[in-house]
């Protein structure tokens, strides 16, 4: 592998020998540069600890933009791209052109056909909005925030990926700047290995300005969030986990600890305390939902019950995840199952609000469409695992890093024996390496494509399939 | 936990943590497929092993099982076979088939996006036949049923999504490649037909469908269910719910613009508005072609557009194309021009009107005439102040030039305020490859293309009201299917129902009436219902043509055809024509149909009376002549007494389109004049001798030499069979020069001209002839590389022509022999040859020929300031007489001098030179491509392998040489070698050979051989005064400079130096820069 990388490389290029005025006369949209005074804020992406340091940056004003962003970049050597909110920043777009795709906002659902068609700067919060009472749902991902187009071609876990699989999966159609600045429709029919490489392969193929998603049939979802003292952590998430397992396609259940900061804009009942909660939501009727939650009442009693029906533009505060730009620290890894020992060790390390430097540390119950694998699937891997162990730490001040960085460790060893390696292409932090998010024939394809593609590289993606 | 998959869809297998397991014989895998089939039920044993073994099971076969089952196991493992009560029931294991048959039960509801992906995630299991391996299970071939019956749903289901996301061409692409294995899937068959249609292929649509039915029909006896009834129906009918949703919008096509009859047109006329706005109020003209199937009404839309045309204040001219076979040059645009051109039109116009004489033909190649001609029309259009409408109807019976005239024209006023609507039926593109070259060509100037579109049953109640005052919808829908919404069909349709009252039931009839299944059959029942008298009538006119006079029918009928007129007139079958007197066919079909329908024995007689009535006016009218021409010929076999009548007017038509320049018009009439004259009674050689020299005349004019030598063989032939000498040699001089340069490529001669001309001469004693005979056969020499021979014989017809004081006859014999010395060391004799044409009483044409022989020979010898002086007198001549053959080496001379001199515009010139020529036929395109495009790279630059593999089997040896010339600068010197070969022989030399001698004393010294570069220089040092030219397209400047390398290759620095400084001394003298630089970069090497 590394004798291709470093054989295809694109040559080190200086930015600053780039004729950047040129491509500020072809855009209408504003372009950056390193020294502008707004520079800092344009390039900052929502994980604003991870450090981007872009050649320049376009917040594009439409589709003809793209085009000529691309195209320049193809021209100059100088690798483009595409950062609509940056929920899954890296530093792998040093010294790209980096685009914003804020502006591409457009949003067409054909109630009549069941499809949405949504431009790349659209968050998934905004779509779902506008499916409010229409009995359909896109597979949207459990935070409102990041865009559309960002989750579904890192694949895209949803609230529904049980019942209907990959959000990547559910594409009907994208329409793609390639390498070369052509503006091209993607279907199966029209370039089926394309649309396989984008539907979970990430953004590295082209880039995507827009993408047509199937809705999915939702008459009504009921869910929401039980919360208990922190102290019934084990007995809660031992009910989670048996439900987890047993669990019709229909719920999808996930377990947390929590542990609050004392930060003002907080709701009082929650500001700087801790919880074990339980977050879920059903397709179904609100009597099928309680029948199924019973044991989870049952465990221990309730002290915030925050469960009810679930409108689509509701479906973004089911998990309560934060919106608003922040620095963070993420640790993710799958799980083969939890064991009552393992719980009770997960309990031990993040338990504990005054040794336990994390906000929040999640099992996510999988299974069902997670597992399942088709032949007409995309680069979307499928996941045999059954749960995943997903943690985050808040760097509020930098001297927080080691104590978060040393319990995402004691973490590790908790589920010793349990995790596997693998990772979901959306929940790998930074610097992790392909090969955890994808198995390697799958790797093995999307090099290929990218290398018939893309073989200057003038494409790059937050994780270039190309690199290690 | 390992997952353990059992798949069906497709030969048997089974995969274990994605590991294909190893299953065991044929036994093991029936018993897996018989338990993968049940679906998680329990198979008793007893059923088993009826399955796997069948009713004649061995007693051992229950052991056997056993066996097989506990092998499974083993393979299987962690998925488990487990023996219930009930019997034996696989569990553990996912099976392929169970996730299709879940989906395909569940697709009801599912709004399209999600039914894609669904599908598609199912769909991409099948692997071929469910348990393709193992069909001699008998359970298992129900079950595959089955399964093949999901499949088919989830297919249907996947098209129906896909055309429902608006992607008709994936949903035809999945269905098409379906319905040959289930050919009664009417739901599959309606979607293909459905995606057809929304790929815009109608009539693929409705065949679709046609299939399906004769399926049904021949194979299971059964009619469409009415779902594919209704469908086609609205197919028909082009049912506004058939689009999508999203390109429903423009959806009042129904309404009707009452004050003009045109019915659900909107969105058609919308485009014709657009084109008239442009014109009108931009000044922008254009090109709008009206198509669609006969009786669409393309007519009277274009009459639609007349009218509102002069409504909107443009002039507005209108062409219709003739029917016949043999279509008359220029004939639709003839009245465009009667109306247009004043007195002072253009000579040619005025030609081509008949109004002056044309030209003498002789003296005009056929590019140039036609050009002439183009140019001269476009001018008239181009002439009045003002938008002009040009309107030509029924295009696709154009002639050849009219349609290249249209072209032309189109092209030359896209910038003026003329625009140009046109109406063509839809004709299969091998039928008139002509037409099909037209529209293409319109197509690229950016030609709007308006398909008109079948009526809806909206448009059909519209239309009805021109025959019932208040029209029943049943009526109308009843009539928009039957007719697949075609307003002629329609019209006549109600017509007929019209004719036998207007009172109830009328929808009930209209279903009724007799099958008129083709539009034919319509006008047949309509005709039945005419008196005989008028039957007889419209029988002689449509024999006379879609537009007949009323006093030439009265002829033919000897009688007074009024009434009968009358009455045609008013069921409207014709209506009155624009010019007085005369009425048309409303409907070319009722006039084809009429016509097909005749008798040959009477549709002869027909066009013989027509012919003969016809004849007695041209007198009057001699425009006629080519239609009397027609009629004749069209009776001439069934009566002998009209041949020669035929023949004659036949050369009078070809003639006359000669006059036009409409060559290929008149090539064409005197073929089909031949092809009469041998119907005569009594042959005359000399009569048919005359046609093929014709023949081959015109022939010429259009370039087709082996065409015109086929003809020129045959009138030889006629003359040797009959022994007639003079004959003969007629024929075998029967080339003439139409241009400054030879007419075959050279090294391609013709043996048997040769032979003939041989023999003539030793048989004529006229001096006239025997002249003639002696300059071609010194022609026909120099092609074929005989020098000495071309020289002997040109040296005897000369002193001939000389001699008997016959200007005409030395003319023609100097204007040869300018072609033919083209030689190295003859440069000086052509000088004084053309002066000799020069100072006789020659034409301006002529005069331009010898002036590009004189100036192009004084090049040769150096004297390039000389020559610019007669040049430019040529290139006034030119500019003069507009096109002549002469424009294309005149073309190539300006870039000549261009790239010698290093003019900036060379390469321009070289470009537009290639323009030019490849508008002709004239010879030699091929090399003068490679030259062009080689002369324009860098002089070190790579030659493409195209080039390289093309000059290889290249009959021109110089051509080849210069190919190998770049290939030396290029540095690749093995190819360069290989393609330079041996020296041609000095007495097989040509116009270009002499260059090619100096290249490859270059490519030699390039490539360090001095083997044979003695020989080489020695070929060339007799010509040092020359300079290297190739022909008259290409000049190396002097010769002197390729000496100079030939000796500095030699070790002969004290020659190399003196030709050297002679060749900058030389180059710079005649402005020859490029190799004066060349030379003088040579001579600082040597210090």
């Amino acid at each position: 592998m590394n004798a291709i990388t470093t054989t295809e490389a694109t040559e080190p290029v200086t930015t600053t020998d780039i004729p950047w005025d040129r491509l500020r006369g072809t855009v209408a949209g504003r372009l950056h540069l390193p020294g502008d005074p707004d520079f800092a804020a344009v390039s900052t992406p929502w994980v604003v600890n991870v450090p981007q340091r872009p050649a320049a940056v376009l917040e594009v004003a439409d589709t003809g933009d793209v085009v000529a962003a691309v195209r320049f970049a193809e021209e100059h050597g100088v690798a483009v791209t595409a950062q609509p909110r940056g929920h899954a920043a890296r530093t792998t777009l040093d010294d790209t052109l980096l685009l914003r795709t804020r502006a591409l906002d457009s949003i067409d659902v054909d109630i009549q056909r069941g499809t949405a068609r949504v431009g790349a700067g659209v968050k998934w919060g905004e779509l779902m909005a506008r499916l409010d009472g229409t009995g359909l749902v896109a597979l949207c991902g459990s935070n409102p925030d990041p865009s559309v187009v960002g989750l579904t071609l890192g694949g895209g876990v949803s609230w529904f990926t049980r019942k209907y699989g990959f959000t990547a999966n559910s594409v009907v159609s994208f329409e793609v700047v390639g390498p070369c600045g052509d503006l091209v429709t993607v279907t199966r029919a029209s370039d089926p290995d394309l649309f396989w490489a984008l539907r979970g392969g990430g953004g590295d193929f082209g880039i995507v300005v827009s993408i047509e998603l199937a809705l999915m049939l939702a008459p009504s979802v009921h869910g929401g969030k039980l919360m208990w003292a922190v102290e019934h952590a084990a007995t809660v998430l031992k009910a989670f986990r048996d439900l987890a397992l047993t669990a019709p396609d229909e719920l999808t259940v996930w377990g947390h600890v929590y542990h609050f900061p004392p930060l003002p804009d907080l709701p009082e009942p929650i500001r700087g305390r801790s919880f074990v909660g339980v977050a879920f939501t059903h397709l179904g009727s609100a009597a099928e939902a309680e029948a199924l939650i019973k044991p989870l009442r049952d465990a221990a009693p309730v002290q915030l019950d925050l469960v009810g029906p679930v409108p689509p533009s509701a479906m973004g505060e089911v998990a309560q995840e934060p919106t608003e730009p922040m620095p963070s620290l993420e640790f993710g890894t799958l799980l083969t199952g939890v064991d009552d020992a393992a719980i009770d060790r997960i309990v031990a390390v993040v338990g504990d609000r005054e040794r336990c430097p994390l906000i929040v540390t999640q099992l996510r119950g999988l299974g069902g469409g997670f597992a399942r694998t088709s032949p007409a699937a995309g680069a979307v891997a499928a996941v045999q695992e059954p749960f995943q162990l997903f943690a985050v730490g808040v760097p509020a001040v930098p001297e927080l890093e080691a104590p978060i960085r040393a319990a995402f460790g004691a973490l590790a060893g908790a589920v010793d024996g349990l995790a596997t390696g693998h990772a979901m292409p959306n929940f790998t932090p930074d610097g992790s390496p392909n090969s955890v998010c994808y198995p390697p024939e799958t790797l093995e394809r999307l090099r290929r494509i990218k290398l018939e593609r893309d073989p200057r590289g003038t494409i790059r993606s937050n994780k270039p399939v190309l690199g290690e | 936990m390992p997952q353990v998959r059992v798949e069906v869809l497709g030969p048997l297998r089974a995969v274990v943590d994605g590991i294909e397991a190893r299953l065991g014989g044929r036994r093991e895998r029936a018993v897996l497929a018989v338990l993968a089939a049940a679906r998680g039920r329990a198979v008793t044993p007893e059923r088993l092993v009826d399955e796997v073994w069948g009713e004649e099971a061995p007693p051992s076969a229950t052991a056997s099982l056993q066996v097989a089952v506990s092998r499974l196991r083993a393979a299987l493992r962690p998925a488990e076979i487990v023996l219930d009560p009930g019997g034996y029931r696989l569990g553990g294991a996912e099976v392929d088939a169970g996730a299709l048959s879940s989906v395909a039960r569940s697709l009801d509801g599912l709004a399209a996006g999600e039914a894609l992906v669904r599908t598609e995630e199912v769909l991409a299991l099948w692997r071929g036949a469910p348990y393709a391996d193992l069909r001699d299970v008998p359970g298992l071939a129900a079950e595959a049923a089955r399964l093949e019956e999901d499949r088919l749903l989830l297919e249907e289901a996947r098209a129906g999504a896909l055309l429902e996301l608006g992607r008709p061409d994936e949903a035809r692409a999945a269905t098409a490649a379906l319905v040959a294995e289930h050919p009664f899937a009417e739901r599959l068959w309606s979607l293909l037909a459905l995606a057809l249609y929304r790929c815009g292929r109608q009539a693929d649509a409705l065949e679709t469908l046609r299939r399906l039915r004769e399926s049904l029909v021949d194979e299971l006896g059964v009619d469409p269910s009415p779902a594919v009834r209704e469908l086609e129906a609205d197919l028909l009918a082009q049912a506004p719910h058939l689009s999508p949703a999203a390109a429903l919008s423009p959806g009042t096509d129904a309404t009707r613009s009452r004050a003009t009859g045109v019915v659900g047109r909107v969105s058609v006329l919308a485009a014709l508005e657009d084109a008239l706005d442009e014109l009108v109020d931009d000044g922008r003209g254009g090109v709008v072609a009206l198509t669609g199937e006969a009786g669409i009404g393309k007519t009277m839309l274009a009459d639609e557009v007349v009218r509102r045309g002069r409504a909107r204040g443009a002039r507005v001219v209108v062409g219709r194309c003739h029917e016949a076979d043999v279509a008359p040059a220029y004939w639709p645009w003839l009245p465009i021009l009667r109306e247009l051109a004043g007195p002072d039109a253009p000579a040619e116009v005025a030609v081509l009107l008949g109004t002056q004489p044309g030209p003498d033909v002789e003296a005009t190649g056929a590019d140039a005439a036609a050009l002439r001609t183009y140019d001269a029309v476009t001018r008239v259009l181009a002439a009045r102040p003002g938008p002009l409408l040009v309107v030509l109807e029924d295009l696709h019976w154009a002639d050849a030039s009219s349609l290249r005239l249209l072209a032309y024209a189109a092209e030359a006023l896209r910038q003026r305020p003329v625009a140009f609507v046109v109406t063509v039926r839809d004709v299969d593109p091998e039928v008139n490859p002509a037409l099909t070259v037209a529209l293409a060509g319109l197509a690229r100037l950016g030609a709007t293309r308006l398909r008109m579109p079948h009526l809806g049953e909206d448009a059909v109640v519209e239309l009805l009201r021109d025959v019932f005052d208040d029209p029943d919808p049943a009526l109308a829908a009843v009539l928009a299917r039957r007719t697949d919404g075609n307003p002629f069909f329609v019209l006549e349709m109600a017509r007929l129902l019209a004719a036998d009252g207007t009172g109830e039931g009328l929808a009930e009839r209209a279903e009724r009436l007799e099958v008129p299944d083709g539009i034919a059959d319509v006008v047949r029942l309509r005709l039945a219902g005419l008196p005989a008298s008028t039957r007889e009538a419209l029988e002689v006119a449509s024999v006379a043509g879609r537009r007949f006079p009323l006093d030439g029918l009265d002829a033919v009928l000897e009688r007074s055809s009024l009434e009968d007129v009358d009455l045609a007139v008013g069921t409207g079958i014709v209506r009155p024509d624009e010019l007085p007197g005369s009425f048309r066919f409303v409907h070319a079909l009722t006039r084809e149909t009429i016509e097909r329908d005749l008798r040959p024995g009477r549709r002869a007689r027909l066009h013989k009376l027509v012919g003969r009535a016809m004849e007695r006016r041209l007198a009057a009218q001699p425009e006629l002549v080519t239609e009397v021409a027609f009629h004749l010929a069209r009776a001439a076999a069934y009566f002998p007494d009209v041949v020669l009548d035929a023949v004659h007017h036949g050369a009078e038509a070809a003639r006359s389109a000669e006059r036009r320049g409409a060559y290929e018009e008149a090539a064409e009439t005197w073929r089909a004049t031949l092809a009469v004259e041998a119907l005569a009674p009594e042959p005359d050689v000399r009569r048919r001798h005359g046609l093929l020299l014709d023949l081959a005349a015109a022939r010429q004019r259009l370039g087709d030499i082996r065409g015109a030598q086929e003809a020129l063989d045959s009138a030889v032939a006629l003359g040797r069979s009959v022994g007639d000498v003079e004959l003969t040699a007629r024929a075998a001089t029967g080339f003439r020069s139409y241009n400054v340069w030879h007419w075959r490529e050279i090294g391609e001669p013709d043996q048997a001209t040769i032979s003939v001309l041989e023999d003539c001469l030793r048989e004529v004693s006229d001096p006239v002839l025997r002249a003639r005979l002696l300059m071609h056969l010194s022609t026909e020499s120099y092609i074929a590389r005989r020098i000495d021979d071309a020289d002997r014989a040109a040296g005897e017809a000369l002193a001939l022509a000389r001699s008997l004081g016959d200007k005409a006859l030395l003319q023609e014999c100097l204007e040869l022999r300018c072609i033919t010395l083209f030689l190295p060391g003859r440069a000086a004799e052509r000088e004084a040859t053309a002066r000799e044409l020069l100072g006789l009483d020659i034409d301006q044409e002529r005069e331009l020929a010898a002036l590009f022989h004189l100036g192009s020979g004084l090049h040769r010898q150096g004297r390039a300031r000389e020559s610019d002086e007669v040049m430019a007198r040529a290139f006034e001549i030119a500019a003069e007489l507009r096109h002549t053959g002469i424009d294309i080496p005149l073309a190539w001379w300006r870039w000549l001098r261009a790239a010698e001199t290093r003019a900036p515009d060379a390469d321009e010139l070289g470009q537009r030179a290639l323009a030019v020529h490849r508008r002709t036929t004239v010879v030699g395109l091929e090399e003068l491509t490679g030259l062009t495009t080689l002369e324009r790279q860098p002089s070190t630059g790579e030659v493409p392998a195209d080039l390289v593999v093309a000059a290889q089997g290249h009959p021109n040896r110089s051509y080849r040489t210069y190919v190998a010339h770049a290939l030396a600068r290029s540095g690749d010197h093995d190819a360069a070698l290989r393609l330079l070969g041996d020296p041609e022989p000095e007495d097989e030399y040509d116009y270009a050979s002499h260059f090619a001698q100096c290249l490859r004393v270059e490519i030699l010294a390039l490539c360090g051989r001095t083997e044979g570069l003695a020989e080489a220089l020695a070929r060339i040092e007799p010509y040092a005064d020359e300079h290297a030219t190739y022909g008259s397209v290409l000049s190396a400047g002097s010769t002197a400079y390729f000496i100079g390398l030939g000796a500095l290759a030699l070790g002969d620095t004290e020659r190399a130096r003196a030709a050297l400084e002679e060749a900058v001394r030389v180059n710079a003298d005649s402005g020859s820069r490029r190799f004066e630089e060349h030379a003088r970069r040579a001579l600082s090497a040597l210090g």
